[in-house]
């Protein structure tokens, strides 16, 4: 095996983990917590934190998050709502040099840095060379894991709530004259709300409407 | 031989790009069918394929033709599409796929093989149905069956244009790997009592109903599959009558949302 390559039997899990990550429902932070729990399994770490900082010094903690393994995830300051409040750095508890540590540092935008790491206790060994290596992969690869909020695509504008309810019944097969006596609307108000969203959506007849959605080729 | 019994190293930049591909599934909200789609896509870039089909079988019998619903597929034109379903019926397929199909009802387990680990004699490029895939733009293929739940399982192939070089072992590795480890990917996408009907219907009803899914219509569907709109016309009335539903759209409903036959 050279150096820097992979063992099958070690992409194999994290291809598995990142799945389960994908099956979680709700949004960014519960899949991150997800994430790097398992992360943590996986090299052998006993807790994770994730902090911004915010310059001149990163001296200014922006928000975080820490995880104890087999314990609960804690926000080290306080999460509300999702949303994180500023503190300083001298309320995040010391990383080192009580633990392992395994850092990684992503640059947000020019006033954030994320960083990310996993300890282990100076009780057990160094991380290894594979653990390291490994956990360095899914730390630079995935961007998201930084993000401090959910971007998962660029979001429409809304639809008024008729061309909404319109659009749902259309993707339910419903005809127009079904969706009129629906609604409660004239057949020809309904024909003008279709027309549109088919411009609005690039198609020309309601099973290239249906047949796009289920398949998210068109934006939203 | 599964070229996978000993364990193999990937590459480092191997390695980064299946992360990156699972790390951007993971940020992909919009349920079953976008998430097999973009991992589909992904795969394809990663292993430098151009088609891809995602089939959901219920009846599967080693030998005989295997009866697919619940399509799901990429890169083809509507007219390939057309040709790509006509192979999959076509018997010689079977035939070609025997090895493959055999040692999975042996051993029940996902498989992932090349086109010629499957058809290591090389019957394919003289069968009566090469010109038809070759019509359907697919020559090098890379086969992976995996069970699923309810008794379903899914077929899925991977495949480069004729003239292409063919796929290598590592491509069918990163294939296997890839499928393999995201189990509820292969959940069925529609529920066995609405699949399993799909086997009661003739080859060529089953060809126009998957046809219909895709969103062709009846001009497309006559042109493709050099029928008569005539004929085709009657295909269509079979299978609006064999799901209860008056309209196309209405067919589609039903698979897209499993829901029975319960159009409100």
């Amino acid at each position: 095996m050279s150096e820097r390559g992979i063992e099958e039997a070690d992409m194999r899990a994290l291809v598995r983990l990142l799945g389960e990550v994908a099956a979680i429902p709700g949004g960014l932070l519960a899949r991150k917590c997800y994430l790097l729990d398992g992360l943590c399994d996986f090299a052998g770490a006993s807790e994770w934190r994730w902090a911004l900082f915010a310059p001149p010094r990163h001296a200014t903690c922006l928000a975080a998050l820490r995880r104890k393994l087999h314990g609960t995830t804690q926000p080290v300051l306080s999460l509300d709502q999702g949303h994180l409040q500023p503190v300083h750095e001298r309320h995040l508890p010391p990383a080192a040099p009580s633990s392992h540590v395994l850092l990684s540092r992503r640059t947000l935008d020019p006033r954030t840095e994320s960083r990310i790491a996993l300890c282990r206790e100076k009780s057990g060994p160094p991380f290894s060379p594979r653990e390291s290596h490994l956990t360095s992969l899914v730390l630079d690869e995935i961007p998201w894991l930084h993000w401090r909020e959910w971007k998962p695509r660029a979001a429409a504008s809304r639809l008024a709530p008729r061309h909404q309810l319109t659009l749902d019944l259309l993707l339910l097969g419903l005809g127009g004259k079904e969706i009129a006596v629906r609604i409660g609307i004239s057949p020809g108000t309904v024909s003008s709300y279709i027309r549109e969203l088919f411009r609005r959506f690039g198609v020309n007849s309601q099973t290239e409407l249906m047949h796009k959605y289920s398949r998210q080729t068109i934006a939203r | 031989m599964n070229p996978s019994s000993e364990s193999t190293a990937l590459s480092e930049a191997d390695a980064r790009a299946i992360i990156r591909l699972l790390g951007d599934l993971a940020a992909i909200e919009d349920g079953l069918v976008a998430q097999k789609n973009f991992l589909m896509e992904g795969l394809c870039t990663l292993i430098k394929a151009d088609s891809w089909a995602w089939a959901t079988t219920f009846s599967f019998q080693p030998d005989e033709v295997p009866l697919n619903s619940g399509f799901l597929t990429g890169g083809f034109s509507p007219e390939q599409f057309a040709k790509f379903q006509q192979a999959l019926e076509h018997p010689d397929t079977g035939m070609l796929n025997t090895s493959l199909t055999r040692e999975f009802e042996q051993k029940k387990t996902h498989l992932t093989r090349l086109r010629d680990q499957i058809d290591v004699e090389g019957h394919f490029l003289l069968s009566a149905v090469y010109p038809i895939w070759i019509a359907a733009g697919v020559e090098q293929v890379i086969l992976s069956i995996r069970p699923g739940g309810d008794g379903a399982l899914s077929q899925i192939g991977v495949y480069r244009r004729p003239g292409r070089s063919p796929f290598s072992t590592k491509d069918s590795r990163i294939t296997h790997i890839i499928l393999g480890e995201v189990p509820w990917l292969h959940a069925a996408a529609l529920p066995a009592s609405l699949g399993s009907t799909v086997t009661r219907l003739t080859p060529r009803q089953r060809i126009t109903l998957n046809l219909l899914l895709e969103s062709q219509d009846r001009r497309q569907i006559a042109e493709h599959l050099g029928l008569s709109s005539h004929t085709v016309d009657g295909y269509v009335k079979d299978v609006f009558r064999f799901f209860d539903v008056h309209s196309q759209p209405a067919l589609i409903a039903r698979f897209q949302h499993s829901d029975g036959g319960d159009v409100p």
